[in-house]
């Protein structure tokens, strides 16, 4: 499935979508403003073959000034960190973003949670530091920094119960 | 989504390009299978890029190994991102490949 160029001004649009296309999809690419995002964008509108939307957009899909952001030295920096270059590009949708602030709250935790992680070992400094402070150290002592910066101990049970054994 | 399309990338940002945070600086997010990625650009200044490896855990920035120091930098810049979006401002960037 794909779409077909038609004549128009300067050389980009509009674009007419083959029949069985989204219908939306062929009212956007009708859109002169559309591809002209696009081709700032490096996108061939003829790779583009359909169009997802989301819940309380269909009004607005038509109006790219709305829904489209255009291509900038910051979103370029964006995907090629990402490992994207614009060759790769065969479609592009663009929708609000619904539940996306939950999206990324999700995702900031993943990197909270690889911290407390990394922070759970505890080095020979720190032990020697400790024990110094007559904190005693067992060999499964877990260290953990807490939200407010501090350092909260955590003894293993069991180490506590083979000392009271001996 | 048809079979011989992949999903590569999603990117959210303001929809509006003229919109700025309180301090004047912009974010982008940016996520895929591999990486989380916060883009943050002060006015005047060369743009930072934050690239968290998902699999790993390990912290990028701006090409560079970082530390955790630098996660909580990015966690600060996202978490300011989230205090000062509403979701109707935003803009989702699905970024699919189609395989030949």
């Amino acid at each position: 499935m794909g779409v077909s160029p038609t004549s128009g001004s300067n050389g980009i649009g509009p674009i007419k979508a083959n029949q069985s296309s989204n219908p939306r999809l062929e009212k956007l690419l009708s859109n002169d403003m559309f591809t002209r995002v696009l081709k700032e964008l490096d996108i061939n509108p003829q790779t583009i073959s359909n169009l997802s939307e989301k819940p309380g957009l269909p009004n607005q899909i038509g109006l790219p000034e709305a829904t489209m952001v255009p291509m900038n030295t910051d979103l370029a920096n964006v995907l090629s960190t990402l490992g994207i270059s614009n060759a790769h590009m065969a479609l592009v949708i663009s929708q609000l973003g619904t539940d996306q602030i939950k999206t990324i709250k999700t995702r900031l935790k993943e990197i909270e949670d690889s911290i407390e992680e990394e922070d759970k070992e505890i080095s020979e400094e720190l032990t020697d530091v400790l024990k110094a402070l007559g904190f005693p150290i067992a060999k499964r002592t877990m260290v953990f920094n807490n939200k407010n910066g501090g350092i909260l101990i955590v003894r293993s049970a069991l180490e506590e119960i083979e000392e009271s054994i001996d | 989504m048809p079979e011989n399309e992949t999903y590569k990338a999603k990117i959210i940002q303001f929809s509006d390009d003229q919109k700025t945070l309180p301090d004047g600086s912009k974010v982008i997010y940016a996520e895929n299978d591999v990486k989380i990625v916060v883009y943050h650009k002060i006015p005047f200044e060369k743009g930072t890029s934050y690239a968290y490896d998902r699999k790993t855990g390990k912290i990028i920035v701006n090409g560079k190994e970082g530390n955790n120091d630098d996660k909580r930098k990015m966690l600060t810049l996202g978490s300011y991102f989230l205090d000062n979006t509403d979701e109707d401002d935003l803009v989702t960037i699905a970024v699919q490949s189609k395989e030949s």
